[in-house]
């Protein structure tokens, strides 16, 4: 398992070194076509500067943006007892040193996502329509695949290579839309056009049309596979794969969509939040594999180990494996047995949807009042009228 | 002289390649054996929690089972073993066993509705259901760092250094009944 | 949650667990998906697509335009359901339509909704 970290840390090492191999090819190419022969340099450093500060900007700004513009709230353990419980489950599982802040977003879309730059800082974040729909079980499925996602450091590589692909995008763009208004040509011609010159702008043509696709495809290739490891890990975690299994199921079957989800935040979450059910995602541009690909797969794993995972998912896809050969050698691998299924009634979910409840009405500003005969009613802060009647009873409460 | 530089230049660098791998390997058995440390804690943590919740779970229910008499004794008589255990492995099969009497308790109480709609029951029922559970995954994690640690320990060539600097293999926190295994089957409904 | 029609906030109104959203202006119910199914649990509620001369509605959680549907027994009780499923909104006097007609028919919604929906809409002719 430690050598798995070791792995990711390698991983993301070689690829921000690949990707930035790609930024500095891009600013060398752009600066020897828009600023003459020799300024390369000036693009390189152009180019790297846009890096730095976008880097920057997530490094220290990235979750804070990411929970807010996802409109999430904190909660404590007195608002989600159960939520919270396995949060601190899975934490434990994990062996993380610290039990990440827990986050609810209010959307009856089911979704869930993991953010920090690192664990210490980590922040688990499920919406309210996913503790509506889920059970115990497979909260916890879901929870465990979110802290896999913080223990993998999956955050950390996500957010270095969206950042980077994200600036090679917009050099590109700003360099091809520069070409078609003439920009380098005239210059060129001004200091003579040499040879040089004219390979440069073959090349910072090809570049800038090829590099944003190249760094799209890296990105969401790495991110597809750390959705595999993900599943892998959280069936390790919880010992019982069925959970996420059902989970995913359920989630995908939900006919609502998230809200504040754009493409950037995307492969942050546990299913792609811009997808619509039944949807086919599974070609090179998906940030996620497709769903019943990931069931099927966790529900012919057998035990509860990266190996039998590896095993299930050759079996599935066909393809080669998808967990590391450092993981699958180290000791998480030990093909643990899975949780037998519990021979417990299916737990109700409506515990957690009345916490829901009350959190975000007590958040809202609602107001309650309880009626004699039974019911409750709760006003808004910008109810227009002045009074409220009981539909049961016919009573009129005055709001006044 | 010149030609005795190179072969005592070759000696010096495998020296100091050696020197440096025996280091790398000494802090990997001192980080492996720090993160064996920590789990424990981990699961200490959890145990002592759930040992702090029974006389709580004991008053909510005594009230609602009085046929159970004999269930409610034996998860007190669990708690007040794991108290007075002394060595590690005597406090281990205390606490397998403590397991098992909550597992029985929480079993039969399926047979007092009144019990089981009380909030306060279901509270605590979440609480010591998640206590359980959480036992259950930092031992899980406790004897996956003991696995490392003792791979490490054993395993040539590393059990050279291992055994220079006085490295121990540790042992697993396992539960030996098979039925145990689980955590005890809970109602969450 | 605004109200389809008058697009004002309507209010909550919670019985036994389950939560309606009630407009102070129209009198008008929505039902949301979630508190459909807590009602019904699996069980589909019978309805047949319509079309009518009354106003159409947008969905007050996804916008979409809610197609008219008829439901009940002899689907006399015209009502507007969101295509995407999100949930059933009632006009002034249609659930207490609803429960009238269902009183005079058994049938045609589980009896656990008759129930639900007699105890908080009793019928009140006229009113």
């Amino acid at each position: 398992m430690w050598e798995q970290i070791a792995a990711n840390r390698r991983k993301s090492f070689l690829l921000v070194m690949s990707a930035a191999l790609l930024l500095g090819l891009l600013g060398w190419a752009g600066g020897e076509y828009f600023l003459g022969k020799g300024g390369g340099a000036g693009g390189v450093l152009v180019a790297l500067v846009v890096w730095l500060v976008m880097t920057l900007a997530a490094w220290f700004q990235g979750d804070g943006i990411m929970l807010s513009v996802a409109g999430a709230h904190r909660v404590q353990k007195d608002d989600f007892p159960q939520l919270f419980n396995i949060v601190e489950e899975m934490t434990l599982a994990a062996g993380l040193g610290r039990m990440p802040a827990v986050y609810v977003i209010d959307d009856p879309a089911p979704n869930a996502f993991a953010t920090g730059r690192k664990p210490e800082n980590a922040a688990v974040a499920v919406t309210s329509g996913l503790l509506r729909t889920l059970d115990r079980d497979e909260l916890q499925g879901v929870v465990a695949h979110e802290m896999a996602h913080v223990r993998n450091r999956d955050i950390q590589l996500m957010l270095f290579a969206g950042v980077l692909a994200g600036a090679i995008v917009i050099l590109a763009e700003t360099g091809l839309r520069g070409m078609w208004m003439g920009g380098g040509r005239s210059r060129s011609r001004r200091e003579g056009g040499a040879d040089g010159n004219g390979l440069a702008a073959l090349l910072a043509i090809v570049l800038m049309i090829l590099a944003p696709i190249l760094a799209q495809l890296i990105y969401f290739a790495v991110s597809r596979r750390r959705e595999y490891l993900a599943d892998a890990s959280a069936a390790s975690f919880t010992r019982y794969p069925e959970g996420l299994a059902s989970a995913l199921e359920k989630i995908s079957l939900a006919p609502q969509r998230l809200g504040g989800a754009t493409s950037a935040t995307a492969p942050m979450y546990i299913i792609n939040p811009l997808k619509r059910a039944g949807q086919a995602a599974a070609n090179a541009t998906g940030t996620h594999p497709p769903i019943d690909e990931r069931v099927r797969i966790l529900r012919a794993m057998g035990g509860a180990g990266f190996v039998d995972y590896d095993r299930s998912y050759r079996e599935v896809t066909g393809r080669g494996g998808v967990v590391p050969k450092s993981a699958l050698a180290g000791d998480g691998a030990q093909a643990p047995a899975a949780r037998p299924a519990p021979d417990r009634p299916a737990p109700s979910t409506r515990e957690n949807a009345r916490q829901v409840d009350d959190f975000f009405y007590r958040k809202g500003g609602y107001r309650t009042v309880a009626c004699a005969c039974g019911t409750t009613l709760r006003i808004p802060p910008d109810f227009a009228t002045p009074s409220a009647k009981c539909p049961r009873c016919g009573t009129m409460h005055d709001l006044r | 002289m010149a030609f005795l530089l190179v072969p005592v230049l070759v000696l010096l660098g495998l020296a100091a390649v050696l020197v440096m791998w025996g280091i790398g390997v000494y802090n990997g058995l001192v980080a492996a054996r720090n993160r064996v440390k920590e789990s424990w804690a981990q699961v200490d943590v959890q145990l002592k929690r759930r040992f702090d919740l029974i006389p709580n779970l004991i008053e909510t229910v005594k009230g609602y089972m009085q046929h159970e008499r004999a269930t409610l004794e034996a998860v007190t008589a669990a708690r007040a073993a794991v108290g007075g255990a002394g060595t590690q492995a005597q406090r281990l099969e205390a606490e397998s066993g403590l397991t098992a009497a909550l597992g029985r308790l929480f079993a039969v109480s399926e047979a007092y509705p009144d019990l089981k709609a009380s909030a306060n029951f279901a509270s605590l029922q979440e609480e010591l259901a998640s206590t359980e559970n959480k036992i259950g995954f930092a031992r899980q994690f406790y004897n996956e760092t003991v696995m490392n640690l003792n791979n490490k320990v054993q395993m040539f060539p590393g059990n050279i250094i291992a055994g220079m600097f006085h490295f121990g293999a540790e042992t697993f926190f396992e539960v030996k009944d098979e039925a145990q295994r689980e955590a005890p089957k809970v109602s969450f409904s | 949650m605004k109200c389809p029609a008058c697009r004002v906030s309507m209010y909550v109104v919670e019985y036994r667990r389950i939560e309606l959203d009630l407009c102070a202006a129209c009198d008008g119910v929505w039902f949301d998906r979630g508190e459909l199914d807590l009602l019904l649990g699996d069980e589909p509620v019978l309805a047949q697509v319509a079309t009518a001369d009354e106003p159409t509605r947008a969905c007050p959680l996804c916008d979409r335009p809610l197609d008219k549907v008829n439901i009940g027994p002899g689907g006399r009780v015209l009502v507007d359901r969101c295509p995407q499923g999100c949930g059933l909104w009632f006009d002034r006097h249609e659930v207490a339509e609803l429960v009238a007609d269902l009183d005079d028919a058994a049938g045609g919604l589980p009896p656990a909704v008759r129930e639900f929906l007699a105890e908080v809409f009793p019928a009140k002719g006229g009113k």
